[in-house]
């Protein structure tokens, strides 16, 4: 309770302050803001860009050094990159997959994940 | 033109995290135990000459000053790493060693390093210890001790693959030039910090009003004790998959710890000491491989928190559940993340005040138990010091309270587990029964 109510009070102390550097204008979100509820309808290929750039920001390197067949855990990913690619699909594409079986055939590379998503994903 | 900007490798900024890791160090160290630290252990093939490898790693940690540094506070009021400008006058890392009979059993070499990682460091400059355990003529085993202050378990993998790599002059240079010996007083983005606060704020304020069970801390003991759980390369492939059917692919954090909920619930229902729920604190590393590479010295982790119902704990599928759902909510709600940028505003405090602090808002409410599971492993040499490695686990010391840990590792395609817990915590059957247990179910697959 208490660091709640210190959190607070400095937050009101905070919004009266001057920050000293500019804000981030993602507010740390990547690009994840541009891409909610795309606009028009996506195929397995812009899916899977998507997706390559995003995992590429989860594993902080190059996305042309990401290989669409790699297994993800071969990439390094963990348990915790991998819910937030789940995230970041539902925040992107409005699709939940946390409850689906979540087996390998359809999550272990970026293209079986890419494919999976643009099936699910509602018809134009 | 070349733009230089001045920073000094004697002064390094603590993150929030970094302090977070320091207040539980002062913690333990309260509670009369030795404070935040962990051991790494090679075993290894045959054995090799001390002589060379004390020479070396006293060359070798020449080249860190900041091994020899100590938590500091600046002029702007932001704490920080002060090291040595030169480590020409500094007393090398301690190198104890221990030969055991030819007939030792692993349980008397698991004595020597449990003796290990129990002792303090001498001086708050000493952050490392070396301890090699002779075991015949066809194993030995190196335990490093070090402190989280400085190294966390992954960059202690990372530290011992270094001193490999430049022992063995493979690639070392290239290697050294990218770590980072630098951090920013991280000075800026109050507004996102305090943001990020308000929601880490909510989740302590549900924390404290729940009721963890929780095994109360033993009188008259100073030390942990660990029980540590090895599995053979078929037996590791069987628990991933088995991790796969239940949980889902990569999901291995929510199976391992369905297991280890459901038999620890066992141990609190014998005591008739069960509370409602469990509270579970959680060490994730967002680290990727490169940044392992780069960030080997202090912490790079944060921390998540489940809660399972007592009431379900016999029940896998439903834990397991509950536990993907409370990953996918603080992934979406990026605890993890605002827990670390918030964290950097109580670098304010000092660290009794803080330790204090953390005491009052969770209400005494401690984790039931404390669980990490280290991803691939960042010591990739296959020999050390020419000897085969043959496996590769940590022994850590859980912060007190709750002094109570599950720790899952990997090393090639071998899993290890550690059950570290306060000497007196558990009773021997009761750490015996556990850890066989913990085992049986995990290389069973789906059986209870």
């Amino acid at each position: 309770m208490l660091a709640g109510n210190a959190f607070d009070s400095l937050l009101r102390f905070a919004k009266y302050s001057t920050p000293l550097q500019r804000e981030d204008p993602s507010n740390g979100q990547g690009d994840m803001k541009d891409v909610n509820t795309p606009e028009q309808p996506l195929d397995a290929a812009a899916v899977q860009a998507r997706l390559t750039r995003e995992i590429a920001a989860i594993l902080a390197v190059k996305p042309d050094t990401i290989k669409p067949d790699a297994p993800l855990h071969s990439l390094g990913i963990d348990s915790m990159g991998f819910v937030e690619i789940l995230v970041f699909i539902e925040k992107t594409f409005n699709l939940n997959l946390m409850e689906s079986g979540l087996d390998r055939q359809h999550f272990s590379t970026i293209r079986a994940l890419a494919a999976c998503v643009s099936e699910k994903l509602p018809a134009p | 033109m070349k733009v230089c900007l001045p920073y000094s490798r004697k002064k390094r900024y603590l993150t929030g995290i970094d302090w977070v890791v320091l207040t539980l160090n002062q913690m333990t160290r309260r509670a009369g135990y030795p404070g935040n630290s962990s051991q790494i252990v090679l075993e290894l093939a045959g054995g090799f000459s001390v002589d060379r490898f004390q020479s070396s790693i006293r060359d070798f940690c020449a080249l860190f000053p900041l091994l020899y540094g100590r938590p500091a506070r600046c002029w702007n009021l932001a704490p920080y790493w002060r090291a040595p400008s030169s480590t020409a006058r500094e007393k090398p890392p301690r190198v104890e060693v221990h030969y055991l009979p030819e007939n030792a059993s692993r349980d008397d070499v698991m004595d020597v390093l449990t003796k290990a990682v129990n002792a303090p460091f001498l001086s708050p400059r000493d952050h490392l210890a070396f301890h090699v355990v002779f075991a015949g003529q066809a194993k030995c085993f190196l335990g490093m001790t070090f402190d989280h202050g400085l190294l966390d378990a992954g960059g202690a993998e990372t530290f011992l693959d270094l001193f490999q790599s430049w022992q063995s002059q493979t690639g070392f240079e290239e290697r050294y030039r990218q770590i980072a010996f630098t951090e920013p007083a991280h000075l800026c983005n109050w507004r996102r910090r305090f943001d990020a606060g308000r929601g880490v704020g909510n989740l302590m304020r549900a924390l404290s009003h729940s009721k963890p069970c929780s095994l109360p801390l033993p009188s008259g003991s100073n030390s942990f004790r660990f029980r540590l759980i090895h599995f053979s390369s078929e037996e590791s492939a069987a628990i991933l998959d088995a991790a796969e059917r239940e949980a889902g692919y990569l999901l291995l954090t929510p199976y391992l710890l369905s297991r280890f909920i459901y038999h620890l619930q066992a141990v609190f229902k014998a005591r008739q000491a069960l509370a409602p729920e469990h509270l579970i604190s959680v060490s994730v590393d967002h680290r990727t491989a490169e940044a392992a590479a780069r960030d080997v010295f202090f912490n790079h982790m944060s921390f998540l928190f489940f809660r399972v119902p007592s009431g379900i704990a016999d029940d896998h599928d439903r834990v397991i559940h509950i536990l993907k759902q409370q990953m996918y909510e603080q992934a979406k709600s990026r605890f993890s993340h605002n827990l670390a940028d918030a964290s950097m505003l109580m670098r304010i405090l000092p660290l009794s005040v803080f330790s204090h602090l953390r005491q009052v808002v969770l209400k005494g409410n401690f984790a039931t138990f404390g669980f990490s599971a280290i991803g691939s492993c960042s010591f990739t040499s296959p020999r050390f010091m020419d000897a085969d490695v043959l496996n590769l686990f940590h022994m850590p010391l859980i912060p007190v309270p709750p002094g109570l840990g599950f720790i899952v590792t990997r090393y090639g395609d071998r899993l290890n587990a550690a059950i570290p817990y306060l000497d007196g915590m558990l009773t021997r059957e009761e750490a015996d029964g556990l850890a066989r247990q913990v085992r049986e179910s995990l290389v069973a697959g789906s059986g209870h």
